[in-house]
């Protein structure tokens, strides 16, 4: 009884996300993600269905090259989102110094209070497992073989093989992010709190870009598994793929091949030769995924019991925490970018929402994740094949221009992120009206951690690309980019970076498909008129002084502005602070 | 006598058009601290978030020598000190960071700042935690990291809200000697606590609030005499409480007992 009730309490625990506002009904968040799970997994289960739908003279042989593809991308989306989920409710995954101090006096057995946080976990993980799984599940095996001549039980067979598989695909990528976090958890000791932030933000990218990324891999996923030293075997989901092939693969394969026209016989014989050419590969596969996956269950779980072997306490002081005073790198920067005590607010302060506030975190890993996919594909593109890299070419010139837009797009949201709405209050006593350099602290923390850090990632495969004096030029470019689109940001009047309560943003909904759709007009238009600019020295020159042009325009309108403004605290009393509920009487 | 430093004239708020703060009218001078006392919905904190400038009033105005604080907030907030009731910091800040972005957005000379903060955060206990993350202080040390910042570019209004919370017996005789120490150089201070024993001791006028309107407003010795009572707590449950508390507590015994 006391198990059940603090199971459906941790389980509410894991509505409670940074991700999710505290104004928002959290039935309605939980009924909104899993409604996009079902609908966008109804949807790409259709669209990859069809091709069978509509295949003419359908044979076993393609059936099942083609059937393997689909199932690759399963196996590696079902892997790779539940492990997704695992990462944003991180924070939710064990127990925390809150239980402690709530459920630690009760008279409740220590292994009650971890019984039921285990379960309320593998409840969570099993509910997204059947909600990724459950579309491709019930309709990819009918729609496949509705035109092949498979009895009625062999048919059915193949849903519940795929369901195992597919969930146990998905657990593992869930399994594996508990044991990550657990381990971390174990070997890091009180530096855990600190680690773990940046650790759930590197996952997000690596998952993300993986995500994105996924279409590459999955295609002619048999014949990567065939070929000897493949390395793609050695990803996870090419595992789970051989168990599925070693189970279900024979039940299509198997089937009786009927008199088909020559040149479709030819691609039969062809699909059928390739496919159980894969067959043993696909059976040493299969072993890979018999043992990880208990593997991991074991080692996720003996580190999880061993870390709550006792509740988890906030760590207290130790001389470590003793007062540091600021290190040389916050005394340089001090010194050189951020030189009025105002900047230094604004510098350090984005750069710890940046890299320690959940919320910012996650948006700016997100982003950097996209980012990463779009470079690394672009760039693989780029450099096919027939890459020579003695004779430069200009394909993926845009890739800097719009990996930027990118990051920035994801910071402009988080600069109307409060750090925190009622810590804002102090932040709002303190304020004497000094935006101007504020904003100028925050841009230049933003260029040092998001813009510089992406151009210099850049830079080796566009040197390569295009030549190191060109690649350097559009370095600066990029440089000059980031700093006018940072500059227009600080023209929003209202917005005072990380100290608002609420901003309204542009209605995505509405207009965020033409500004989507624009910005990449824009952006193409943008890097047209850079790739001609950098053919010659003085087009080069007049390019970047427009650039400096507008940054100066931009910055003396802000000046302008600042000046004529009367100093108001960032928001006092507006509407929406009732809206937040934070006019409550005392 | 000094003219005032800071008054309340009129002030009113109202919440969905009930009124919070009715009519509240008081001035503060330099070197006095009035106690600001009321239970809890008495709009103490409404008052103090008014007088900061943190809210504005549905009608009344706030003057800092005598002119209105709207006039020149940043004048006044320069010389303003606030430590709020409940201890709201960026909690993924460590307590240096915080001191060090309030300070910082004070403008208050980064070598006048480090040396503060060093010293403050030593003589309040708190060096030995000054780099961990404000996650993981217990309320008192949040407390402190409140009152540091409230003082680091030495204001001349202090507005203390239950400053005391949750704060060990040392750090609250420190606190206690501070305030009096701190008015008599000549700061203002508004002291809001329901801890009467120290509202007692501290004060040298009191502001006895009930349902956002000031029922009584005197010295403390002259609100005992008044009031024919001996302790200042013997004033207040007069002046506001509406039941019997030994009555509420053997109500409470019997509920928890099971005999009622």
């Amino acid at each position: 009884m006391r198990e059940q009730l603090l199971t459906r309490h941790f389980l509410q625990r894991f509505l409670e996300n940074d991700l999710v506002s505290p104004d928002s009904d959290r039935h309605d968040v939980l009924a909104l993600v899993f409604s996009i799970l079902l609908a966008s997994t109804l949807f790409i289960t259709v669209a990859l269905s069809l091709k069978f739908m509509f295949m003419p003279l359908q044979s076993p042989g393609r059936t099942a090259m083609l059937a393997t593809d689909d199932r690759m991308f399963f196996l590696t989306c079902s892997m790779i989102v539940m492990a997704l989920v695992a990462v944003a409710s991180w924070d939710a995954l064990s127990l925390d110094p809150r239980d402690s101090s709530i459920l630690g006096p009760l008279p409740v057995a220590h292994g009650v209070i971890v019984r039921a946080k285990l379960r309320a976990v593998a409840l969570f993980a099993a509910g997204f497992a059947l909600a990724v799984t459950a579309m491709p599940t019930v309709l990819h095996p009918p729609l496949m073989v509705a035109k092949l001549p498979i009895g009625l039980l062999t048919g059915l067979l193949l849903i519940p093989i795929h369901f195992v598989v597919a969930v146990a695909a998905g657990l593992f990528g869930f399994t594996t992010i508990v044991a990550v976090r657990e381990t971390l958890r174990a070997v890091s000791g009180r530096h855990f709190a600190r680690l773990s932030g940046i650790v759930q933000a590197v996952l997000i990218v690596a998952l993300v870009t993986a995500f994105l990324l996924m279409p590459a891999v999955v295609f002619n996923a048999a014949r990567s598994a065939a070929t000897p030293g493949s390395s793609v075997t050695l990803l996870p989901p090419f595992w789970f793929l051989g168990a599925h092939e070693t189970l279900a693969g024979g039940l299509v394969d198997g089937l009786p091949r009927e008199e088909l026209p020559p040149a479709v016989q030819r691609a039969e014989q062809r699909a059928t030769a390739d496919y159980r050419a894969a067959i043993p590969a696909f059976r040493g596969l299969a072993v890979r995924a018999l043992i990880a996956f208990p593997a991991m269950m074991i080692l996720a779980w003996s580190v999880y019991t061993w870390n709550s072997r006792r509740l988890p306490f906030p760590p207290v002081a130790s001389r470590a925490d003793q007062y540091a005073g600021s290190g040389l790198p916050a005394r340089l920067v001090a010194g050189t970018l951020a030189r009025t005590p105002a900047a230094r607010a604004g510098f350090f302060f984005t750069v710890h929402c940046l890299i320690r506030s959940a919320p910012h975190r996650l948006v700016m890993a997100g982003c950097t994740a996209v980012a990463l996919a779009l470079a690394v594909a672009t760039f693989q593109d780029a450099m096919g094949d027939r890459f020579d890299p003695r004779a430069p070419r200009m394909s993926g010139f845009n890739t800097q221009t719009l990996v930027l837009a990118i990051l920035l797009a994801g910071f402009g949201h988080v600069l109307r992120l409060p750090a925190d709405i009622r810590a804002n209050r102090l932040f709002h006593l303190a304020w004497l009206g000094q935006k101007e350099r504020y904003v100028d602290g925050v841009n230049r923390a933003a260029l040092l951690i998001v813009v510089l850090p992406a151009l210099l990632a850049l830079l080796p495969a566009q040197a390569l690309l295009f030549g190191m004096p060109m690649a350097a030029g559009h370095m600066l470019t990029g440089l000059l980019f980031g700093i006018v689109v940072l500059e227009a940001f600080a023209a929003n009047p209202r917005l005072l970076p990380f100290a608002n309560s609420y901003v309204r943003a542009p209605d995505l909904n509405t207009k965020g498909p033409v500004i989507g759709i624009a910005s990449l007009f824009a952006i193409s238009i943008f890097s047209s008129l850079e790739q001609s600019a950098l053919g010659g020295p003085q087009p080069a020159l007049i390019f970047w002084f427009s650039l400096a042009l507008v940054f100066a325009a931009l910055r003396y309108q802000r000046r302008r502005r600042a000046r004529g403004e009367a100093v108001e605290l960032p928001d006092v009393y507006p509407s929406e602070m009732a809206r937040l509920d934070l006019t409550s009487a005392s | 006598m000094t003219a005032p430093l800071l008054e309340a004239r009129h002030l009113v708020k109202r919440f969905h058009g009930i009124k919070v703060v009715d009519d509240v009218s008081f001035v503060v001078r330099p070197g006095e601290v009035v106690g600001y006392l009321g239970p809890n919905g008495s709009g103490k904190t409404t008052t103090g978030r008014m007088l900061t400038g943190l809210m504005e009033p549905s009608s009344g105005a706030v003057l800092f020598g005598g002119r209105s604080i709207g006039d020149d907030p940043v004048a006044y907030r320069r010389r303003l000190g606030y430590v709020p009731e409940e201890p709201a910091l960026y909690s993924f800040l460590s307590g240096r960071e915080q001191l060090q972005l309030i300070g910082r957005l004070r403008e208050i000379p980064e070598d006048v700042l480090e040396h503060r903060m060093r010293a403050l955060l030593q003589l309040f206990g708190l060096a030995d935690a000054a780099e961990q993350s404000i996650s993981a202080y217990s309320k008192g040390m949040k407390q402190k990291v409140l009152i540091i910042g409230a003082l680091l570019h030495d204001p001349d209004v202090l507005i203390f809200d239950e400053p005391d919370s949750g704060l060990d017996v040392t750090a609250a005789l420190v606190l206690r000697h501070l305030v009096d120490l701190l008015a008599s150089r000549g700061k203002a201070v508004l002291y809001s606590s329901h801890v009467l024993e120290v509202v007692e001791k501290l004060c040298t006028r009191v502001i006895v609030l009930h349902r956002g309107r000031i029922v009584a407003e005197d010295t403390v010795d002259q609100l005992r005499t008044l009031m024919s009572h001996e302790s200042l707590e013997q004033v207040f449950a007069q002046l506001v409480l509406e039941t019997n508390p030994a009555q509420t507590a053997r109500d409470i015994a019997d509920v928890v007992a099971g005999h009622a």
